[in-house]
């Protein structure tokens, strides 16, 4: 059955490797993926540990429905402390790595120690082998995951892996699988590298037992349905994310240039509909109807018909709308090149975007540069960083730091122009005018983030009516709901569900698309209660995944606590507070978020979560969900 | 009109939906190794072709099998194994030019699209019109030219591109 | 009426043919063997213990009346009248319209001393498998290894016995793979505790009544069976004797139609040697698929519906512990065609070996993965150029251009990247 695929601890130092069951007690606390990789990260490091030293350890998982029956169940979810943020690392990804580990007898890895010499891990039907990965060591993305297919002769191996970034400890590489699924935030691709771990190689035969498989059919049938007849699913079936990057660009919701202005104006040539020349079809990860995954040439240029995933907003962000670029062209060569070194669209374009304002302000110089015009707008500067960062080359060798290590490098006052929280920067987005999204970054658990909390639906405007029927389930939620998305009312709350929501399908591995994500009639606790049911066996109330979803969410807590932080470290950068938009449709022109109303509201989700004024939690909500034991060393 | 499994490799976005749900429909597991239907993949060009049975009318896998074990099955027309005769010599396997046939590695046997009498539930499952059940009209043979025909025009323009 | 020698797949699959297109002509298929038919392919699963007796025939006796088919089973044909249209069964005759002669082949027994002892075998037929399985005893010698010998080793070694593998050439299976695939397989077998004995020729088989041993120009070995797998020769004296034109390889010449030298007597099957689907050479190709086919065409011919037989195809699928060892077309070795060109790669377990003559693919060998072959098998049979299936590679638009073929779009990575690197 799926509740049988194990445990594995890999120690890279000694070579040692054993494997355990998952008992079904942890998985009913934890269920599976991020969930139980809170507890693994929580047990299996100490305060302090070096993100970057064989003491920290790499958690790679599937959730606990993916390879089964439950719309997409693709997600793979990768876990450690973080080396650029020095908090709970976490990231996650879609493709076709977690099912083919599931096929092959795992969901979980813990890898800890150091290898001597660059190796992979090929696993196999319950089998797992350390290999030289000499041929390997130094190679992209794509030809790393070839050459493991050819020497192994298998194509269908799947193969999680780090580019040259992950070699060069980038501290926001990422770790990639395919041509473009990212494991893309807090670095996992630098831990990766710091462990001599070059890739994964999975390869499974092995049955997941559908527990009762007629049933699960027709139930999959019928979420494929709900899904895909939302509007939009289809538009992001037809161009990717892209689509959000054009809705959200023509209301003034997108940062440009480092956070100076809050629309791009001349992006008529990036426009979500001159990219479709470029591309020919979709394509999408394990069992998802969305296909939100553009297939594309790119046109032109050095790259010029090389074949490329994407782009996403990000790479629209990051290649474009921040470091002022205008040519399509640039965005597809910066996503693909980001693609084959691995490392955060993201991270990379806030930090070169973060790198030109320096320039312009005349803290970086041309002596910094080596010479390169790092003005905005200069394209060409723009994909030379990309090489330089992930090379490690001059000025690039600093950038590759991240936010907060770079700025202390560069020093001056360079720290001011930083867009982050935790030291992670910021989605290309501008939450100035959107409270609740903003609190959603603030209190991330991993940083600065749009996936952990995100009430993205909070920008439809839905009548208050129907955001009452989504946000009082499966508890009950009697305060205030508005649907202003300027407002502060009741704001607190829906970052908190949607924090339980997102927490619940990394648990179960299903994609946030197909949640309550951009969809406010998607699939939600009662339908993966069924999908748990009808897939394993598993009988768990929407209440109880709500409780699973709370209880690992504190865990990660924890650890942030253990690591030090702090109440101020839940915050935004000071231009959020002081410097109104400037630009966008009249509701969204001249705002900035009030700090004493977003002090109030953290205070609110602080008290959702059972947590003290401190951000810390209360012993009765330890107890309550039965993490006062914790670390038990349970697994 | 017999009907029939009709795939445009176009509109394939890869996710193998068709695999899971068929060794689900067949097996009662999730695992595309006992799936009757296989996405072939060119990761690095962006090409996914499903490829499953087409119930050849003069299978070369049934000419070939050296115990008779290969039969049409009158109702469908779908091409079944007969596992009392079959003795896992893999010939058929050997003789598909479409690889359609497959080895289950966990029964040991050789299986192929037995079309879900008559729901084929990979057709089902594609919301993108890659696999359809459909009437083996002319109209689809049709239909199905002109999507290699695109797609070889495409791919032409990739090539023009200088791809190696 | 339709008289049928032989109760083999060809003999059997003409009847039904003809039953097919002709619900009332009689037909009468006569064969020297007792059994209803069965299929030879299944022996060695027999012999090893997996499949039981029954699972060896394809039909009952009650299947022959309720087709509409006489039989008459156990009795030889004599000898045939070509001029009264009349068979002969020893002191009987029986009329025919048209006659189909499927008689198939028999096991080559080479003029060795001690051939004849007890406990000396080969493997055709069910009560051959009866026979060998009675007399199952500690030690094993199989000669030749052909698949049919190489299968045998197989299954007397699944039954526990010791078992020797003895070949005359280098390599096993000469005419079947070249020397690396060959010696993948090899090495599966010896690893299994078959002992492999190549480049070594059987001189004696030793013993008073049964089999004590044998001699070959390099050693003794003590055994109690010996499986004789050399080869088959078809059996083609009847014909010869009544006159029908018997080729150079041994086996009856045929035309397109499966008619032979004498008009209104067709044949088909293992007794018969054919045209190579590829490259249109006379070939003897002593398979079931061939046997299959020509006994269709057969059918088809002897009721005046014309019907052409496309050519044999050699293919070679054998299940060697699991990994699948697969060869068609012609091998490199020996083959005296100008300009043979090899490509050769593993990757990972699998091994792939292309033959390539003027720029067409003659042969194709793989251990490992069978999928991957009939792509490149339809690209032999369909004789597609090479060069412009490496363009193709090279440009990496596979599927596409082989588009003027239906199954050209389906051809799987693998193999064309295995061809590809020439
Ligand atoms: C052990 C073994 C394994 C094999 N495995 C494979 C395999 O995996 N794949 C494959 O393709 N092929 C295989 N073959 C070969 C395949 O079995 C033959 O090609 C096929 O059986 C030929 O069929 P046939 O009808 O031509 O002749 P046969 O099966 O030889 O039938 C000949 C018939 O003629 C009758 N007959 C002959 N002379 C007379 C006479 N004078 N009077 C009356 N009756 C007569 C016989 O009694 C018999 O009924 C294998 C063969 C053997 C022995």
């Amino acid at each position: 059955m799926a509740l049988n695929r194990k445990i594995a601890y890999i120690d890279l130092s000694s070579g040692k490797v054993e494997t355990k069951p998952i008992s079904m007690e942890m998985r009913k606390k934890y269920l599976g993926g991020r969930g139980l990789d809170a507890y693994l990260l929580y047990n299996n490091t100490k305060a302090g540990v070096d993100p970057l030293g064989p003491d920290n350890v790499c958690l790679v998982s599937a959730g606990i429905l993916v390879g089964t029956l439950a719309s997409a169940t693709a997600r793979t979810h990768i876990a450690g402390k973080s080396p650029l943020t020095g908090y709970f690392g976490s990231t996650n990804m879609g493709g076709f790595f977690a099912p083919e580990m599931r096929w092959a007898g795992f969901d979980h890895l813990v890898i800890r120690g150091k290898a001597e010499k660059p190796v992979y891990l090929w696993i196999h039907n319950g089998e797992i082998e350390i290999r030289d990965a000499k041929d390997i060591w130094g190679k992209g993305v794509r030809d790393t995951q070839s050459i493991i297919r050819e020497e192994m002769g298998d194509r269908e191996i799947k193969v999680m892996t780090i580019g040259i970034a992950g070699e060069n400890l980038v501290r926001y590489a990422n770790v990639m699988t395919e041509i473009k699924n990212s494991g893309g935030r807090t670095g996992m691709g630098a831990l990766l590298g710091s462990k001599n771990l070059k890739a994964i190689a999975v390869r499974g035969t092995l049955d997941i037992k559908i527990e009762h498989p007629v049933e699960a059919l027709e139930y999959n049938k019928q979420i494929i349905s709900q899904i895909t007849s939302a509007k939009v699913s289809q538009e992001q079936g037809r161009l990717g994310t892209l689509f959000i990057w054009g809705a959200t660009n023509s209301q003034g919701l997108v940062r440009t240039r480092n956070f100076q202005l809050n629309q791009m104006e001349d992006s008529d040539g990036i426009e979500p509909e001159t990219f479709e020349d470029s591309a020919f079809g979709m394509t999408g990860c394990f069992g998802c109807q969305v296909h939100c995954r553009a297939k594309y040439i790119i046109p032109d240029g050095d790259y010029k018909g090389t074949y490329d995933e994407g782009p996403e907003y990000t790479s629209i962000g990051a290649f474009a709308a921040e470091p002022g670029c205008t040519d399509l062209t640039t965005i597809l060569t910066g996503n693909h090149l980001v693609n084959d070194y691995g490392m955060d669209t993201l991270e990379i374009g806030s930090m070169i975007a973060w790198a030109m304002e320096l320039y312009e302000k005349g803290i970086l110089t041309d002596k910094d540069t080596d010479g390169l015009d790092l003005s905005f707008g200069n394209e060409k500067a723009v994909i030379e960083m990309i090489h330089r960062i992930a090379h490690r080359e001059g000025l690039g060798d600093i950038l590759a730091e991240g936010p907060l290590r770079a700025a202390e490098k560069i020093g001056k006052d360079s720290i001011r122009y930083q867009v982050h929280v935790k030291g992670m920067s910021n989605l290309h987005s501008d939450e100035r005018p959107t409270p609740a999204l903003a609190l959603g970054i603030a209190t991330a658990s991993r940083g600065s983030d749009h996936l952990r909390s995100r009430p993205a639906i909070d920008l439809y405007h839905l009548p208050e009516a129907v955001l009452r029927q989504i946000y009082s389930q499966p508890v009950a939620y009697e305060g205030p709901l508005t649907s202003d998305y300027t407002d502060y009312e009741g704001k607190s709350w829906q970052v908190f569900w949607q924090e339980m929501c997102y927490m619940a399908v990394d648990c179960l591995g299903i994609c946030k698309y197909h949640t309550i994500f951009l969809g406010p009639n998607f699939p939600n606790f009662e339908e993966w209660s069924k999908l748990l049911y009808y897939n394993t066996g598993l009988e768990l109330t929407p209440l109880e995944i709500w409780t699973i979803a709370e209880r690992t969410n504190d865990l990660e807590r924890m650890f942030n606590l253990r690591e030090g932080l702090a109440r101020s470290d839940d915050w935004l950068v000071d231009a959020y507070f002081d410097e109104p938009t400037k630009l966008g449709i009249p509701l969204i022109r001249d705002r900035v978020i009030d700090r004493d109303k977003f002090k109030q509201m953290i205070d609110e989700f602080y008290a959702f979560h059972g947590w003290d004024e401190q951000g810390k939690l209360k012993p009765e909500t330890l107890k309550r969900l039965g993490l006062d034991k914790e670390p038990s060393h349970l697994l | 009109m017999r009907k029939m499994l009709v795939t445009d490799y176009e509109k394939c976005t890869g996710c193998r939906l068709c695999e899971l749900v068929c060794s689900v429909k067949h097996e009662g597991v999730s695992n595309p190794a006992r799936s009757r239907i296989n996405v072939t993949k060119w990761e690095t060009k962006g090409i996914m072709v499903p490829m499953v049975c087409s119930q050849c009318e003069d299978a070369p896998c049934m000419a070939v099998c050296p115990t008779n074990a290969r039969i049409r099955e009158s109702e469908l027309g779908t091409v079944t194994v007969n596992y009392d005769r079959c003795i896992g010599c893999k010939t058929c396997v050997v003789a598909c030019p479409f690889g359609a046939i497959n080895f289950d590695p966990i029964d040991h046997k050789v299986i192929s699209c037995d079309l879900c009498e008559g729901d084929p539930q990979c057709a089902r499952f594609c919301e993108t019109g890659a696999i359809r059940y459909a009437e083996a009209s002319d109209a689809n043979k049709m239909r199905q030219r002109e999507a290699a025909e695109k797609l070889y025009e495409s791919l032409q323009k990739l090539d023009g591109a200088g791809v190696s | 009426m339709v008289v049928i020698l032989g109760n083999g797949v060809a003999g059997n699959t003409a009847a039904s043919t003809i039953r097919h297109l002709d619900s009332r002509i009689e037909i009468t298929l006569i064969s020297a063997e007792t059994y209803p038919e069965y299929t030879a392919c299944a022996l060695p699963h027999y012999l090893a213990g997996e499949f039981e007796r029954q699972r060896l025939f394809l039909k009952s006796e009650e299947d022959y009346p309720a087709e509409g088919i006489k039989t008459i089973f156990g009795r030889t044909v004599s000898g045939i009248d070509p001029e009264k249209k009349q068979v002969l069964l020893g002191d009987e005759s029986l009329s025919y319209d048209k006659l189909i002669m499927a008689t198939g082949s028999r096991p080559l027994v080479p003029p060795i001393p001690g051939v004849d002892l007890e406990g000396v075998f080969s493997l055709k037929s069910p009560g051959d498998a009866d026979r060998i399985l009675e007399g199952l005893g500690q030690t094993a010698v199989v000669v030749g290894s052909g698949p049919i010998g190489v299968e045998t080793a197989i299954s007397l070694k699944k039954q526990g016995d010791q078992v020797y593998l003895i070949e005359l050439l280098e390599r096993i299976m000469p005419k079947i793979f070249d020397e690396e695939a060959a010696s993948l397989v090899a090495a599966i077998l010896e690893e299994k505790g078959i002992r492999v004995l190549t480049a070594e020729k059987l001189v004696q088989i030793n013993g008073q009544e049964r089999v004590e041993g044998i001699v070959t120009d390099k050693q003794q070995i003590e055994c109690d069976q010996v499986i004789m797998s050399v080869g088959v020769r078809s059996n083609v004296e009847l014909a010869r004797e009544a006159g029908i034109e018997v080729g150079s390889l041994g086996g009856i010449v045929v035309s397109r139609r499966m008619e032979t030298s004498l008009e209104g007597i067709f044949a088909c099957g293992d007794c018969v040697q054919s045209r190579d689907m590829a490259n249109g050479q006379e070939m003897l190709s002593p398979l079931w698929h061939n046997a299959k086919r020509q006994g269709i065409i057969a059918g088809y011919n002897c009721l005046g519906i014309d019907k052409i037989y496309p050519g044999s195809e050699s293919i070679t699928s054998l299940d060697v512990y699991g990994t699948q060892a697969v060869s068609f077309g012609s091998i490199a070795a020996g083959n005296e065609a100008e300009d043979v060109e090899v490509i050769e790669k593993y990757s990972g377990d699998n091994y792939y070996r292309l033959v390539i003559s003027k720029g067409h693919l003659i042969g194709a060998q793989s251990i490992g993965n069978a999928q991957d072959m009939g792509a490149l098998l339809y690209v032999l049979l369909k004789r597609e150029n090479l060069d412009k299936i490496k363009s193709m590679i090279e440009q990496r638009i596979t599927p596409l251009n082989l588009r003027h073929h239906r199954v050209g779009r389906y051809i799987t990575p693998s193999a064309i990247e295995a061809a590809g690197e020439r």
